[in-house]
């Protein structure tokens, strides 16, 4: 086998068995290194809207509430 | 195939590693976690859990699907609540089935009615999924009709292996665009 194939061969491998760290990590989904992140472009599927953070309106009648967020909290 | 990587080394190292970590994506994708909830809940919501995960970034999968009369919609949101019932993150799709007659007289019948999402869960402990609900039902309408809300523990995400096939095989393809262009400047002339 050539060197500079040898040589790929192993960094393939290194970048194979690295990549087991990042699945075990979560990597790639809403909520991989906290909750404030959306999931990654490489993520295909899923539901179209992410809500990282809460949406309280204040000011209206009632007051801020926590109510979580999504399209349907909007006072 | 074998043909025009025959000369190539790097290029059949790239493909077998690209099937390969597409093939442990699949796996990793598919591998049943140890905790499995389901639920069902009216459609006007309610709470799921508590849900029990055990270790650090766990993969949290979640689907829900809903039952929903002809002609209607649903916005259902998910929230990822914690022991204390505190919101961490949400995510919510627009479920809904339709019919009617199109401009040529064809009847058409569609529906969108499931969703499944992924979360990665940077903590053990205990949480809770509210489920919220917006839509154009009547009351009559919501009786006796239910969403299905799963919850599943994944191992690990799939991504980063999903990621390593992309990259492999688009490394590939440049890779024989190069070593064999004037083959290809010469097909193309030919047309």
């Amino acid at each position: 086998m050539p060197l500079k194939t040898g040589v790929a061969l192993a960094l393939l491998a290194v970048i194979y068995l690295g990549l087991f760290s990042c699945s075990s990590h979560g990597y790639g989904y809403a909520g991989y290194g906290g909750y404030h992140n959306g999931p990654s472009m490489w993520y295909f599927g899923g539901p179209r809207h992410y809500y990282t953070n809460q949406s309280i309106r204040n000011q209206s009648l009632g007051g801020p509430g926590d109510r979580g967020s999504g399209i349907h909290y909007g006072k | 195939m074998r043909s025009i990587l025959e000369d190539l080394p790097l290029a059949r190292l790239l493909l077998l590693f690209g099937v390969l970590c597409l093939i442990t994506s699949l796996v990793i994708g598919w591998l049943p976690g140890n905790q499995h909830q389901r639920e069902q809940l009216s459609l006007n919501g309610g709470l799921v859990g508590p849900i029990h995960i055990d270790d650090h970034n766990t993969v949290l999968h979640t689907s829900v699907a809903a039952d929903l009369p002809i002609n209607s919609w649903s916005s259902v949101t998910l929230s990822l609540l914690d022991q204390d019932k505190r919101y961490l993150t949400g995510f919510g799709d627009s479920l809904w089935f339709e019919e009617g007659v199109d401009s040529e007289g064809y009847y058409w019948r569609e529906a969108y009615s499931r969703y499944d999402a992924k979360i990665t869960v940077p903590s053990p402990g205990e949480y809770y999924l509210q489920v919220t609900t917006e839509d154009n039902l009547s009351e009559r309408q919501r009786a006796g009709r239910y969403l299905d809300v799963e919850a599943d523990t994944r191992g690990m995400s799939a991504i980063p292996h999903r990621v390593g096939a992309i990259i492999a095989i688009v490394l590939l393809v440049v890779l024989l665009v190069l070593r064999h262009r004037a083959q290809l400047q010469e097909m193309i002339s030919e047309y």
